[in-house]
């Protein structure tokens, strides 16, 4: 790295690196005085209750040696050696032979990509379900509530009743022959209406 | 006193706001007129919620019977009486209502510019008419004061609103006079077989199924547009965008509540095998409105149009719980799913009413609404983001804040009824992190967008103490329901029980 | 000589008497002087209805040989009329000062309308009725005509006057048949003959009816007999327009009750479907057609065609229930509509004829009070709880739910909604515009009294409703 960058790196002050002391010390030793109480003992009373056939860690305690057992078991299982082929490899990629995750990263273009983008998760979610909300959203608001609902429904109705008005206010001609035609309809209609239907 | 409490309630506001407009008004908003007028009017309103305590403390929860009752001939011609009381539904909401109306009071104080006293009396008025809406046991003072409430709030929104105020208030009072006309049709046809306007006589009275679904349905229309109910909810974006930050306020904190309200003390007591028979009906609109309205909201540009759908979505919830009592297997459900709906229109009412004011405290300094025009507005208002972020979470219903209570009840009891439910209920958990989170991050997070919002000022002392208040109330009883839920508990019990017999 | 019947028709009588005193003395009047012909009209109305009041016979009594009858209706009626008639007076005296319109000759011609609708109220015969529907009309054909010199006036004078000559043929047509079919022209005669014959209910009868009711219908402004209110509300100056649009509308109610009702009640089926149709499509059109206007009096005009709907709805029931709640709409109806052109009067002044609505723009910035009064009577209108108006539907709409139609309770509720909308409209101009005229209003302080008190009126009566309504139910019952 440049002098600027290497210029901002410095040691922490004691207020940061005391705590981290006294954590990291403890840290290492605690599992071993707390997993047996905690896991198989007492520790938590009352407060948690597991059903009598799924009780997973009874089960487990049945096996259960105490920690140094378990300490000396450990480098026997594929997981811890899998722990420190990540550490030698990381050592390896990063101090020994730093050109290397270069070369790695060309030839492997696609598994990087792949890795590097977490699955491509981020992309489903912003991409995917994000804009896919997004589109519907607009979708309803637009097409659901302004076009139809409103524009349709609401507003058409309201308009419909408008122009309906502006239609029959014709009717009122202000001819007066029109006006005693519509009484003598009126009144031929009544007559129609006794002779045929009554 | 305590006999005469809930007339008080009603007309003591009403006889201010007839006082602030007998004052005479005053456009020059800084006179000592005009100031004399916003105090009388604040002196009115806390009065208002003093009284209004005293339903609480005077308050037996042990009975699901009506308190506080009044009964005096009013028509006798038409045996129609003047008769008062609340239970466990009301009560709470009456107390809600004379809390948010001093906070309105107080918002806008000196933002009202033109005719003040105009603005107060209406706010007053409308509050007592409101009051009385909630303690009306006779249908046809209830339906006097349901219709008279829309005309103080025609005013609002057309004196004091915004540019389209005029289309955004035509379009309120035609749509929910055009729902509530069939429910006076109801009523009549009620009087006419029961013989009085007598609610009690109406929850007692036989009726054929087919009678039922009719009214349920005339019963529906009113409270459907009220609520809102998707599809009848298009004319709130408008009325709340257009309206002044008080009437806002006032429109999703009480209004809205008025629908809910309905249902729970007109449809279901009333009509049970009517709304048993449009149950499965009524859950689809609400979980509809919490689905279809959430996605909408989240593309929303304008901010209290936002906030104007998340309050359609909100709703969606109380109407769901309230119809999913008949397709529970035992009892206990359904009790839940009431109580869930009556507690998230109470939290509602704070928590879109605190939204709706933080907007407009942006607005008295932008004078814009949209999203796009603001950007990082915590780096120069850190205390108004506080709050705007507290309001934002329990709208998107953070544990802890009113907001959860509500929708957790809802989303359990409507899980006992069918997983299904609770599965499209759920979806605004997400769906209202989404829209209201992503606004906050637009609006209060970030670097400082453009010169407006560099040049904001934070909050001065009424803005602090009306947010405050606001904050203090969405987390108590977000943290302690216990006070809330007790009130209503028996009361709903009551109405699951009327709500679950057979009427014909 | 039977001073019966003297006692009896007294107010009229005496009205008779004192508008001959007032025409006399109104020669000798001159025109700075005219104040005392309007004192002397008014005084002539409080006296009759004084003489109304003191004469006013227990139960019902019939004189003149059955042509004149004086019941509980026509007692509470004729006050009714009387009063809305001085209230017309008081409201025209200064606007037609203002204008040089003020002659004696209006207040003659107010004075005989209110004979001839008391001539009508008490009319126990078909042509006693015909006499009193005769008087009005040529009244208020030439009160329309008032204004000489306006064009608009004349035309609607015109054809308001063949038009009702129609309508008055057609009235007296449908008389002769009733006549000739029963033999009889009192209404108590006629329905004692209907009873008992059975064979009489046939066709020549149902025709004779069918042209009573194109009197009827033209009278109170129905579809499709209504063409004649948009134009005659326009055209006639806001005074006549407001005496036109307020008592005779009582009167008119009078006619429908005293004819289909006394007479014909028995022949409810024959004359029901057509007051139904009428109804409806009064209704219907009504409130459409007013949506379009832009003329306040055209469109209270259009206005009153959907209420008169609403009125011959309440009627169509047949049930006495029906005819006090379209008795009750009638009253409530009429004392907002008195408003309502009362307020145009108010904002009107020399010159001016505030008749458009934009006139109303910015009212509350000019007039907060009336502004107010103003919103009252179009919220009443509308029928908006808790003014008069919204009682007055809620009867009607009782009435004919009680009768079993809930179809038409629903059109009528649903009809009121683009009603609400042109009420509203105005509200929208007086309150959310800008007044486009700042001047003061100029109305002076008689007119605004009555205006205040006619606005006030509306949210008073709403409140305490239920003893106009036990008064309807009792005047039509007994």
């Amino acid at each position: 790295m440049d002098r600027e960058t290497r210029s901002h790196l410095h040691e922490t002050p004691w207020v940061v690196t005391l705590p981290l002391v006294m954590l990291a010390i403890p840290s290492l030793l605690i599992g071993w005085f707390t997993v047996e109480p905690v896991l198989f003992g007492g520790f938590f009373g009352d407060s948690i209750v597991v059903d009598q056939g799924r009780d997973v860690l009874a089960r487990m305690g049945e096996h259960w040696h105490g920690p140094m057992a378990l300490f000396l078991h450990a480098w026997q299982t594929p997981v811890f050696w899998l722990a420190i082929a990540g550490l030698v490899t990381a050592w390896f990629l990063y101090l020994k032979r730093p050109d290397l995750p270069a070369a790695v990263r060309e030839k492997a273009d696609g598994l990087y990509n792949l890795l590097d983008r977490k699955y491509y998760f981020d992309d489903l979610y912003i991409k995917g379900f994000a804009a896919w909300g997004r589109n519907i959203g607009t979708f309803l608001w637009k097409r659901g509530d302004q076009f139809f609902i409103d524009g349709v429904l609401v507003n058409g109705t309201a308009n419909s009743v408008g122009k309906l008005a502006g239609v029959m206010r014709h009717l009122q001609s202000g001819y007066l022959y029109t006006y005693a035609f519509a009484m003598i309809i009126g009144l031929t209609m009544f007559l129609g209406w006794l002779i045929w239907f009554r | 006193m305590s006999d005469y409490l809930l007339s008080t309630l009603i007309w003591l506001p009403i006889a201010g706001g007839v006082v602030l407009l007998a004052m005479g008004d005053d456009n020059d908003a800084a006179s000592a007129r005009a100031n004399a007028m916003r105090w009388v009017a604040l002196a009115v309103s806390v009065l208002t919620f003093i009284f209004s305590i005293g339903l609480y403390t005077g308050f037996d929860t042990t009975t699901a019977a009506m308190q506080f009752v009044e009964r005096a001939p009013w028509v006798d011609a038409i045996d129609v009486w003047y008769y008062l009381g609340v239970d466990g539904l009301s009560a709470p909401l009456i107390i809600l209502t004379t809390f948010i109306t001093p906070l309105v009071v107080i918002a806008g104080w000196d933002v009202i510019r033109t005719r003040p006293a105009q603005y107060f009396a209406a706010f007053l008025i409308l509050e007592g008419l409101m009051n009385g809406v909630f303690s009306a046991l006779d249908g046809l003072l209830f339906y006097v004061f349901w219709e008279a409430m829309l005309v103080p709030m025609f005013l609002i929104i057309g004196v004091w609103g915004g540019a389209r105020r005029v289309y955004a208030t035509l379009k309120f009072f035609l749509y929910t006079f055009l729902g509530s006309v069939l429910m006076l049709v109801a009523f009549i046809y009620l009087y006419r077989v029961t013989g009085s306007f007598d609610l009690f006589g109406w929850m007692d009275a036989p009726l054929g199924l087919g009678a039922q679904k009719l009214i349920f349905i005339a019963f529906l229309l009113a409270f459907a547009v009220k609520v809102p109910m998707w599809p009848v909810h298009t004319w709130l974006p408008d009325a709340h965008v257009e309206a002044p930050t008080g009437g806002s306020v006032i429109l999703a904190a009480i209004m809205l509540k008025m629908g809910g309200y309905g249902f729970v003390r007109l449809s279901l007591p009333i009509v049970p095998d009517g709304s048993n028979y449009f149950a499965g009906m009524m859950i689809a609109l609400s979980l509809i409105a919490v689905v279809y309205i959430g996605f909408v909201a989240l593309m929303q540009k304008d901010m209290k149009k936002l906030i104007a759908y998340s309050s359609i979505a909100h709703m969606g919830f109380v109407t769901l719980g309230f119809f999913i009592v008949w397709h529970m297997a035992g009892g206990s459900g359904a009790v839940l799913g009431v109580q869930g709906g009556m507690v998230q229109m109470v939290s509602h009412g704070l928590i879109s009413g605190a939204m709706f004011l933080c907007v407009g405290v942006l607005y008295d300094r932008v004078h814009s609404r949209q999203i796009a025009d603001y950007g990082g507005v915590a780096n120069t208002m850190p205390v108004f983001a506080a709050f705007m972020v507290l309001f934002s979470m329990a709208n998107a219903g953070l544990p802890g804040t009113s907001g959860f209570v509500g929708e957790f009840m809802v989303i359990v009891a409507s899980f006992k009824a069918n997983p299904w439910f609770a599965f499209f209920a759920a979806t605004t958990l997400i769906l209202g992190a989404a829209y209201t989170l992503w606004m906050v991050k637009r609006v209060i997070y970030g670097e400082v967008a453009n010169e407006n919002v560099a040049a904001l000022q934070d909050l001065n002392r009424r803005e602090f103490i009306v947010l405050g208040i606001l904050a203090i109330a969405v987390l108590l009883v977000g943290l302690w329901p216990a006070p809330l839920v007790d009130m209503m508990n028996v009361t709903i019990e009551h109405l699951v029980e009327q709500a679950g017999q057979t009427k014909f | 000589m039977d001073w019966m019947n003297f006692i009896t028709a007294a107010p009229e009588m005496t009205l008779l008497g004192l508008i001959c005193v007032v025409l006399i003395a109104d020669l000798f009047v001159d025109n700075e002087h005219r104040i005392l012909t309007y004192w002397m009209a008014l005084a002539s109305i409080a006296v009759t209805l004084w003489v109304l009041l003191a004469t006013a016979p227990e139960g019902r009594i019939e004189v003149f040989s059955g042509s004149y009858v004086s019941d509980h209706l026509s007692q509470a009626l004729k006050i009714a009329v009387a009063g809305f008639v001085a209230i017309a007076f008081v409201y025209a005296r200064d606007y037609l000062r203002a204008n040089d319109l003020h002659k004696g000759e209006f207040y003659l011609l107010g004075l005989f309308g209110l004979l001839g609708m008391m001539i009508m109220i008490s009319a126990n015969s078909l042509l006693t009725m015909y006499l009193g529907l005769e008087t009005l009309a040529l009244s208020q054909y030439a009160l329309v005509a008032f204004d000489r010199n306006n064009e608009t006036s004349a035309e609607s004078a015109m054809k308001y006057f063949v038009l009702g000559a129609i309508a008055s043929g057609a009235l007296l047509y449908g008389i002769s048949w009733v006549y000739g079919v029963t033999g009889s022209i009192q209404f108590d005669e006629i329905a004692a003959v209907l009873a008992s014959d059975a064979t009489l209910n046939s066709l020549p009868l149902w025709f004779g009816i069918a042209f009573i009711i194109v009197g009827i219908a033209f009278k109170f402004g129905a579809v499709p007999f209504h063409m004649w209110l948009p134009d005659v509300y326009h055209g006639a100056r806001s005074p006549v327009t407001l005496y036109i649009a307020s008592a005779p509308k009582i009167a008119a109610f009078a006619l429908t009750i005293r004819i289909l009702v006394d007479a014909l009640g028995d022949l409810h089926e024959v004359w029901s479907g057509m007051i139904m149709v009428i109804a409806v499509l009064s209704l219907l059109l009504g409130n459409i057609v007013a949506i379009a206007q832009t003329n306040i009096k055209r469109m209270l005009a259009y206005s009153t065609i959907a209420h008169v709907g609403f009125i011959l709805l309440a009627i169509f029931c047949g049930t006495e229930e029906g005819y006090a709640a379209a008795l009750f709409y009638t009253l409530t109806y009429v004392v907002a509509a008195a408003g309502a052109f009362g307020m145009v009067i108010v904002l009107s002044r020399r010159g001016f004829e505030a008749e458009c609505l934009a006139d109303f723009k910015g009212l509350n910035a000019r007039s907060p009070w009336f502004a107010l009064m103003m919103m009252f009577l179009m919220l009443s209108l509308a029928g908006i709880p808790p003014f008069i108006g919204f009682f007055g539907k809620l009867n009607a709409i009782s009435a004919v739910l009680g009768s079993g139609y809930t179809g038409l309770a629903v059109l009528m509720m649903l009809a009121s909604v683009p009603g609400l909308y042109y009420y509203l409209r105005v509200v929208w101009y007086m309150y959310f515009e800008e007044p486009e005229d700042l001047s003061v209003l100029q109305a002076n302080t008689d007119t605004r009294l009555v205006m205040s008190l006619n606005g006030v009126a509306v949210l008073a009566l709403g409140i305490v409703p239920g003893w106009l309504w036990t008064l309807c139910l009792a005047v039509l019952s007994g």
